[in-house]
């Protein structure tokens, strides 16, 4: 496993270093102190997971995840824990408390490869250049995930914004369809008419309208109408 | 500030006329009155001496008996007496008329009943218990308003006490950790600046636990501790805080509340310096000016983000502890110095050592 550590304080850090050298399947890619220095090092190392303090200099752990386009699998640290508590009630998501002990790193880390296999097995995403499209990471006003795109069984457009649909949830990003259509595996995700895309992988049931379109049933119990021109790719595609 | 303040005794705070100063006073009064009347009327000396006891004696058992029924009943204040009394204004003199009456037809046959003397004697009656039951009123409604009083401030002072307590600051849990975490990976990497942090560690603690008991401390010890504070900070955060004192050796016996310049300091970190990639510099300045200790805590930072989220409560409560303590006449204010720093302003008188001391 490829682990950077993002921590503005250079003793957190090499104390995380340190204790990570027990560990010998974890390879440390890198480090960063600010989320600038961050940024450059995700995308230069692609690691499999991150390291990342909640408070930082100049945006918070979750700001930056905001920025990344596939975010990897997040390890937060932090030294007094209501923040993460507060802000991920939905994600599994993980988080250690400083000072870290070696015990709950441990844990921690079983967690993180078994999440970093799971990642790798998804057919959901296709690779753009370096980097493939996994997860990303969602905030609507209080509340924050990170959200496996093959849990997402609907994504509907919204102007400049995509809503997902996954859970019980329906957060906004700040995304286009588009752009986020272009990052996605087209075996798995379908573009079902101008605004939706659903996921084949959720779809329970398929059926045909009067006038010869599809609509489509979803695990969770929505519908989606299929557009006159995709029905007939759909039909293709199931080969139905 | 006093541990607890207990309520006031209970057990007489419904009751109305004091116990023992009741008995002395109704003993004296009555007394009085019926040495009077002895003097003041004629007959054979036998006859003075059983009719003024009978008029009398009825009269201090009468009202003594109105002053049991109100307390057994726990009557008190005038709207709750003003029926009893007036009943007992008209009953008692009946009582005390027919006392004497008896007295001089039974024990001294003196059996010449004059009608309108007796009515003139039971009028007198009225009058005399009437002024009782008025002298009685207004010692109770007297009584009454200091004990209202005396709970009122009571209440005002827990009120007081307790929002004291709530607003005195702690160390913050966040800075706390984060030490801590350094201070692990320190153990490895340079011992004897591990073995110094737990002293600063120490030192600070020590002092925030006494922060919680004393009212004032002196400015030295104040920046003893905000000296430690910053030294722990900057462990965690090196090149990145950069510290200045600048102290006038005139402020250093002025007093202040303890931790009023430990949580701007904090602030000014946790709001300015540790948001800033490249850091920057905290400066304390102080000076006693026109009878006043003024200390500025300067830290680079933009007003706007220090204005924002708990910052502003945490002001809001070092604002109410100074107002607790000095009335009007020590602030707190929160300023840009320039663009890029912020400055926070105390100004605490130097003689008061605080109301509550």
């Amino acid at each position: 496993l490829r682990a950077l550590i993002i921590d503005d304080e250079r003793l957190a850090r090499s104390g995380l270093r340190r204790l990570l050298r027990s560990h010998d399947n974890i390879e440390i890619v890198g480090e960063a102190a600010n989320p600038d220095e961050a940024m450059r090092a995700i995308h230069k190392t692609c690691p499999d997971i991150l390291f990342l303090d909640v408070e930082m200099p100049g945006c918070s752990g979750f700001e930056l995840l905001e920025r990344l386009e596939d975010v990897p699998v997040v390890i937060f640290t932090t030294a007094y824990d209501e923040y993460a508590v507060r802000a991920f009630e939905v994600s599994a998501l993980d988080y250690l408390v400083k000072p870290i002990t070696p015990e709950r790193l441990a844990v921690s880390l079983g967690r993180a490869r078994k999440a970093v296999a799971a990642l790798s097995m998804d057919s959901a995403s296709k690779t753009v250049g370096q980097s493939a499209l996994h997860q990303i990471f969602v905030r609507d006003g209080e509340r924050c995930w990170i959200v496996r795109l093959a849990d997402i069984p609907l994504m509907e457009s919204e102007g400049n914004y995509t809503r997902l649909h996954f859970g019980g949830s329906a957060p906004l990003v700040y995304r286009s369809l588009a752009a986020i259509e272009s990052r996605l595996d087209s075996k798995t995700f379908f573009r079902a008419n101008r605004s939706q895309i659903v996921n084949l992988n959720w779809v329970e049931a398929v059926e045909n309208d009067i006038d010869g379109r599809l609509i489509v049933k979803l695990r969770g119990g929505k519908q989606v109408e299929i557009s006159r021109r995709q029905s007939r790719r759909l039909r293709e595609l199931l080969s139905l | 500030m006093p541990d607890s303040i207990s309520a006031p005794d209970k057990s007489h705070a419904g009751r109305i006329g004091g116990g023992k100063a009741h008995f002395a006073i109704q003993l004296a009064a009555w007394g009085l009155y019926g040495v009077l009347q002895y003097l003041l009327s004629s007959g054979p000396n036998s006859l003075r001496v059983g009719t003024a006891a009978a008029w009398c004696g009825t009269g201090m058992l009468g009202t003594h008996f109105l002053r049991w029924y109100a307390n057994r009943r726990r009557l008190n204040g005038v709207p709750q007496l003003v029926v009893p009394f007036a009943v007992a204004a008209l009953v008692i003199p009946a009582a005390m008329s027919a006392a004497r009456l008896a007295v001089s037809t039974l024990l001294f046959h003196d059996s010449i009943v004059v009608m309108h003397v007796v009515l003139a004697q039971y009028i007198r009656a009225v009058l005399v218990v009437s002024v009782w039951c008025a002298v009685f009123l207004t010692a109770n409604e007297a009584n009454r308003r200091r004990l209202a009083e005396t709970e009122a401030l009571r209440l005002a002072l827990i009120a007081q006490v307790s929002q004291y307590r709530a607003l005195r600051s702690q160390l913050n849990p966040h800075f706390l950790f984060n030490c801590l975490n350094g201070l692990r990976e320190l153990i490895d990497e340079d011992r004897d600046r591990a073995k110094q942090v737990i002293d600063l560690l120490s030192e600070l603690l020590r002092y925030t636990l006494r922060a919680d008991r004393v009212e004032t401390v002196s400015l030295r010890e104040e920046l003893r501790a905000v000296n430690d504070y910053l030294s722990l900070e900057k462990v965690r955060f090196e090149d990145r805080l950069r510290i200045r004192f600048d102290i006038d050796p005139h402020s250093l016996d002025a007093k202040l509340p303890p931790m009023l310049l430990q949580t701007l300091a904090e602030n000014g970190v946790k709001h300015g310096i540790a948001r800033l990639p490249a850091g920057g510099e905290l400066e304390v300045v102080s000076q006693v000016l026109q009878g006043s200790l003024r200390v500025e805590v300067t830290n680079t930072g933009k007003l706007s983000i220090a204005t924002q989220d708990s910052s502003a409560l945490g002001l809001d409560n070092a604002r109410e502890r100074l107002r607790m303590m000095y009335g009007e006449s020590a602030s707190l204010t929160l300023t840009a110095k320039d663009e890029n720093r912020v400055c926070a302003t105390v100004v605490v008188p130097v003689r008061s050592n605080g109301l509550g001391s």
